[in-house]
């Protein structure tokens, strides 16, 4: 899922980053409707909401979405600097630095709501930001790992894609390539696994609270340690493969 | 002569600089709601026919020309004619625009914010998403 950059990279690696991405997506902004009443996956809302409470001089809530929307923003771009920056340290380590990032984050965010969250504003708009920035994180880092290709975190963008693409599939004068077979494909997976993640996120936060974030974190960590198990899995069977006195020789 | 890199930092430091602003001159709206507020109207605002509505209304507490105390230990008393009729404790979550109370029976009430400041109070009773806005409360402080 992180080993391959964009020009090595697979179908099959972007649907799995495509797939658990959008349920880690998906579960975060639904356990943050229902915990905070605000949506943490995509600032769309946000940007709509902003204009609204400047037209109607609601100040504070100005100020909040304004660092909500920069939060937002701001996991995005250090997203990829990291990425640009550790890029010489391997593609692997390079991809992963954000997704450890995010992790901490999650971790964190899972503690602190379900040991110390009191429900006051502050904690709230804290929180949400917290969220925010995370999911700002993750949907730069698939995006930059994936050339632009996959975005996990809303679905907007999903829905023009999916109309367009299926639009080229039937049309009768369009070829169906396997290109355009592929792209119908991820559109789905990530649909169906970002309606799973807030199906199942909101399950988990209606009777756990705020252990669904470290749900979230594990299947970030299944990204991260994902690819690691494949890398020592096919050193082992390398090592099977040689002859035994051959690693006798080495060791 | 245009330079695209300062154009993006200057825009950034604006934004920032705007934040740090709001941030210092702006005041929550958990300290806003404190105090005493007198219901001035509970009205129909989207539906004039009950048969409208899918939702049972008889599980609505109505509240009507009510004083609500806003108290900084998060508890809210409802008075009418000088006595206390209720007690609940109130949260505001969202970015500030949704309050609710959980009455000592249990019983949790849902409001949007529609406005707040020193003023004035309009919450809008809020069943769901779908049918936000079929009350509406007005206080003025």
């Amino acid at each position: 899922m992180l080993r391959n950059d964009i020009t090595k990279r697979l179908t099959k690696d972007n649907l799995l980053l495509a797939g658990s991405t959008a349920i880690a997506a998906g579960m975060v902004n639904v356990a943050s409707v229902i915990a905070f009443f605000a949506f943490t996956s995509n600032v769309t809302g946000h940007v709509a909401v902003f204009a609204e409470e400047i037209v109607k001089g609601h100040w504070h809530q100005v100020f909040i979405v304004l660092v909500w929307l920069l939060l937002f923003l701001a996991g995005a771009f250090i997203a990829n600097y990291i990425i640009n920056s550790v890029a010489v340290k391997g593609t692997y380590v390079a991809h992963s630095v954000p997704v450890i990032l995010e992790i901490v984050i999650l971790v964190a965010i899972a503690f602190y709501g379900h040991h110390y969250y009191s429900e006051t504003l502050q904690e709230t708009e804290f929180l949400v930001g917290a969220l925010l920035f995370c999911m700002g994180l993750q949907n730069s880092l698939v995006s930059t790992i994936t050339g632009g290709v996959v975005k996990t975190t809303h679905v907007t963008g999903l829905f023009t894609d999916l109309g367009t693409e299926l639009s080229q599939w039937f049309h009768p004068k369009t070829e169906k390539t396997k290109i355009l077979k592929d792209r119908l494909t991820l559109r789905f997976t990530i649909l169906s696994f970002y309606l799973f993640g807030g199906i199942s996120g909101g399950w988990i936060f209606l009777r756990y609270d705020f252990i669904v974030f470290y749900v979230v974190a594990v299947v970030m960590l299944f990204v991260a340690y994902y690819d690691l198990t494949m890398v020592v899995t096919k050193k082992t069977i390398m090592k099977i493969r040689r002859p035994a006195h051959e690693i006798q020789e080495q060791n | 002569m245009f330079n695209f890199n300062s154009l993006i930092i200057s825009v950034g430091i604006l934004l920032l600089t705007v934040s740090v602003v709001l941030g210092f001159t702006t005041t929550s709206p958990e300290n806003i709601l404190l105090g005493e507020w007198s219901e001035d109207s509970w009205t129909y605002e989207k539906a004039d026919s009950p048969s409208m509505f899918y939702y049972d209304l008889s599980s609505v507490r109505k509240h009507e020309a009510e004083h609500w105390l806003f108290q900084d230990d998060n508890t809210v008393l409802f008075l009418k004619e000088g006595k206390m009729i209720g007690k609940a404790s109130w949260i505001i979550k969202g970015r500030g625009h949704i309050l609710r109370l959980t009455h000592e029976d249990g019983l949790i009430e849902r409001y949007d914010i529609k406005e707040l400041n020193h003023h004035e109070l309009v919450l809008n009773f809020d069943i769901g998403m779908e049918s936000r806005g079929i009350a509406k409360l007005t206080f003025t402080k």
